[in-house]
């Protein structure tokens, strides 16, 4: 059975960055959503067992979405992937339910090893 | 302005994420070298004319200008315009020798360019796969400028605003390529996005 | 030599200063540069600390270090904002005014082979001739600043010379004009008075024939004619109109005295830039100046004369001493700071003739005292002094073979005293000739 995962980015490059990046033996279903709200609508269609956030998106941003589904006790696995990786960032970005936090550029040996350590490989 | 002269909307949008992810290393990068947390605003790109570029100097307080230029598959020019107000504080927070004269303000404007010239392109470049060379920063003053004899017509701008938590203090740097590196630019983008 | 090896050769001779340092900040190698300027061999200093070499600047090289570890980019600093960051001797111990060298200083990190920057280079230009061409460069441009300031105001002053010049060639302009009318309403005014002076006489004649009339008809018992007297004397208000002709006649003759006095005054002041010598009368030369600027003083002081009796004449350009005279009595004048008085004194001896014009004015303070003769030093506000008249006043004396002197007290007065040699004609021609052939051989 294939896993629900959307990749929320505005960016463009950073979404296929993200596809590119996810390892081919992880039998993935992506859906991508260009800001916070189509990131949370993603979420509600059960189409994201697997979140890949950016912080930094128009309407709302990752933050503001970390925040919804700890309301919703979502049991969506959220994985950050930011450019802001000043250590007050991180730091929020764990306290709001993320399970990991990566940085910009993204590294495929650090996304595999996170999606190892969520035991999904 | 037309903005959409030399770099197409896809190319613009890897740029943009490009810049916002150098910005993310710089303001780390400086928050260990300043003591204090930077606050970095998403760089802004946009082209630009000699006649644009030239109100781009227009401040209304006291400021610094200082500018410097980088060597590399891109080439072009970084300019950073810092406020007078703060400098001092500033200073003090890297340990500069107080008080500050005029001498030494003078460094720390050469200086401060340096870091942040630095800092952006550096993560500009590294993800771009290309390499660069910054030559040293020099003062000048935009008004002996005489913008009539720049021979380019547009430039790419990318700006980016700093400020710092708790002092009164900002700057502006600009990273302008000319035509020539815009298309390398854009040539890099598009590798990147296929 | 392998390549190693001569790289390390060529490195250590190099004419810049080479240094490299480990994150910890500690020396991993310095050229020869280092190592002789400093007298401490590369064999003394590996693995010190760089900071503790050089304390002066450690805050300063830590700072510098630490960014290129982080940023992984060039810093650098320059001669202009840190002359000296290497206690180095200057680079030119002998002939230079220097004692240090002046350094540009670039710090560059070096990558590992893992993209990774665990050294860095210091390298260091000895920057000490352009330094001191560029100071000297400064030093030139601020000089020139200054005698460019100098120069603007010389050209403000010799704007407003000219434009004083303008003025007195108005004021010739103008004198020429009054010359001219002055010459055309002398005549009228001549026989104007004259005839006045015929009619005065005419009518002390008539008023006493008209007197004597009115005692006949008196005389004569008839009182008819003496009714038809009575009337007619009534009627014509005879008797007002009989006392008040002399006084008419008295007033029209004064008059006519003032515009004669005034005429002459303009005719010889007409010709106050004429600088021809003749044998004068100082006093006369004094009189007809206090006319031309009665306006200028009767507000401010009250005018006393000592002139000596029996004066000689002096043989001197008269109008070009009236000039003298008006410009120290209009300067006695500006000095009231309330009604004063202004002593003007005459004297002779074989030698000389000797004129003071003493003032009770605020006098002159001790610092300017000097100054006063200098042309356009004035204390006076803008428009109102060109600070010209007493330069000139002196270049006339000095002309005339004479001194002018000042004594001042502060708040009491100032006395001018002017001595001028009593030359005969033959004595100021020679003088003359002499002056004139000096100028053209071009002493003066
Ligand atoms: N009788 C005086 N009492 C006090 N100060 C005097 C007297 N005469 C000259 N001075 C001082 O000397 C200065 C120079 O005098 P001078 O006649 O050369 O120039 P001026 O009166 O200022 O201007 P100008 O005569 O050209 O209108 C005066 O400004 C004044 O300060
Ligand atoms: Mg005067």
């Amino acid at each position: 059975m294939s896993l629900a995962v959307t990749i929320a980015d505005d960016s463009l490059l950073s979404r296929k960055n993200v596809r590119k990046a996810v390892p081919t033996d992880l039998v993935a279903d992506i859906t991508e959503a260009c800001n916070g709200v189509e990131a949370l609508a993603a979420v509600n269609a059960g189409k994201a067992e697997l979140l890949f956030l950016d912080l930094q998106m128009p309407v709302l941003d990752g933050f503001g979405v970390l925040e919804a589904l700890q309301k919703q006790n979502a049991n969506t696995i959220v994985i950050v992937i930011s450019a802001d990786i000043q250590p007050l960032a991180v730091e929020r970005v764990y306290k709001l339910g993320a399970f990991k936090f990566l940085q910009k550029p993204l590294d495929p040996s650090q996304l595999r090893a996170a999606l190892a350590e969520v035991g999904l490989l | 302005m037309n903005n959409h002269l030399l770099i197409n909307e896809l190319q613009r949008d890897a740029l943009q994420e490009i810049m916002n992810i150098s910005m993310g290393q710089a303001a780390n990068a400086l928050a260990q070298l300043i003591n204090i947390r930077v606050i970095l605003s998403i760089p802004k790109i946009s082209m630009t004319t000699p006649d644009g570029l030239q109100s781009f100097y227009h401040a209304a307080s006291p400021h610094h200008f200082a500018r410097q230029s980088f060597l590399g598959d891109m080439h072009g020019e970084v300019i950073s315009v810092i406020s007078d107000e703060g400098c001092k504080e500033l200073g003090e927070a890297m340990s500069y020798d107080q008080p500050m004269d005029a001498n030494s303000v003078n460094e720390l404007v050469l200086e401060l360019t340096n870091i942040l010239a630095g800092a952006c392109l550096k993560g500009m470049v590294d993800q771009l796969g290309s390499r660069l060379h910054l030559a040293a920063p020099s003062l000048f003053e935009p008004e002996q400028q005489l913008h009539s004899s720049y021979n380019w017509h547009h430039a790419l701008l990318l700006e980016i605003l700093f400020a710092l938590e708790h002092i009164s203090f900002s700057s502006r740097v600009v990273i302008c390529l000319d035509e020539a590196s815009i298309a390398v630019l854009a040539g890099k983008l598009n590798e990147m996005l296929d | 030599m392998d390549r190693q090896q001569l790289f390390e050769d060529v490195v250590s001779q190099l004419a810049i200063g080479v240094c490299i340092v480990d994150s910890g900040y500690n020396l991993v190698y310095w050229n020869n540069f280092f190592a002789d300027r400093l007298q401490m061999p590369m064999a003394d200093v590996e693995g010190k600390s760089l900071l503790e070499l050089f304390p002066d600047q450690a805050t300063f090289l830590k700072r510098k270090l630490q960014s290129v570890f982080v940023l992984k980019n060039a810093s650098f600093s320059y001669w202009e904002q840190r002359p000296v960051v290497f206690q180095f001797k200057s680079s030119r111990p002998i002939t230079g005014e220097e004692c240090q060298m002046y350094q540009n200083v670039e710090i560059y990190p070096i990558f590992n082979t893992d993209n990774a920057v665990d050294r860095v280079c210091i390298t260091v230009y000895d920057m000490t001739v352009t330094a001191s061409y560029h100071q000297q460069l400064t030093r030139l441009t601020q000089q020139l600043e200054a005698e460019k300031q100098q120069q603007q105001v010389l050209i403000n002053k010799l704007e407003e010379a000219h434009n004083q010049l303008l003025q007195s060639e108005k004021m010739a302009a103008i004198g020429q004009l009054a010359a001219g009318v002055a010459h055309e309403i002398n005549n009228p005014v001549g026989f104007i008075f004259s005839n006045l002076q015929s009619l005065q006489d005419y009518l002390s004649r008539m008023l006493k024939y008209v007197d004597l009339l009115s005692k006949i008809v008196d005389k004569v018992p008839q009182p008819t004619l003496h009714q038809l007297k009575a009337d007619y004397v009534q009627r014509n208000q005879l008797a007002m109109v009989l006392a008040d002709c002399p006084d008419l006649l008295n007033e029209s003759l004064d008059g006519a005295e003032r515009v004669m006095a005034i005429v002459k005054s303009l005719k010889e002041f007409s010709h106050v830039d004429s600088k021809e010598w003749s044998a004068a009368d100082i006093t006369s030369g004094i009189e007809s100046t206090l006319r031309v600027i009665n306006n200028e003083l009767k507000y401010k002081a009250e005018v006393v004369r000592h002139y000596a009796a029996d004066l000689p004449a002096l043989y001197c350009q008269p109008m070009q001493l009236n000039q003298v005279f008006m410009n120290l009595l209009v300067n006695a004048a500006q000095a009231m700071d309330s009604f004063g008085r202004i002593e003007i004194d005459v004297a002779f001896d074989e030698q000389k003739m000797v004129v003071k014009i003493r003032d009770s004015g605020k006098g002159i303070a001790p610092e300017h005292m000097k100054r006063i003769f200098e042309p356009f030093f004035t204390t006076k506000p803008v428009g109102q002094g060109t600070g010209l008249g007493l330069s000139l006043s002196y270049t006339i004396i000095r002309r005339h073979k004479g001194s002018i002197n000042v004594e001042s007290t502060p708040g009491v007065g100032t006395c001018f005293i002017i001595e001028l040699p009593r030359r005969s004609e033959l004595e100021v021609q020679q003088d003359e000739a002499s002056l004139a052939a000096a100028s053209q051989h071009g002493v003066l």
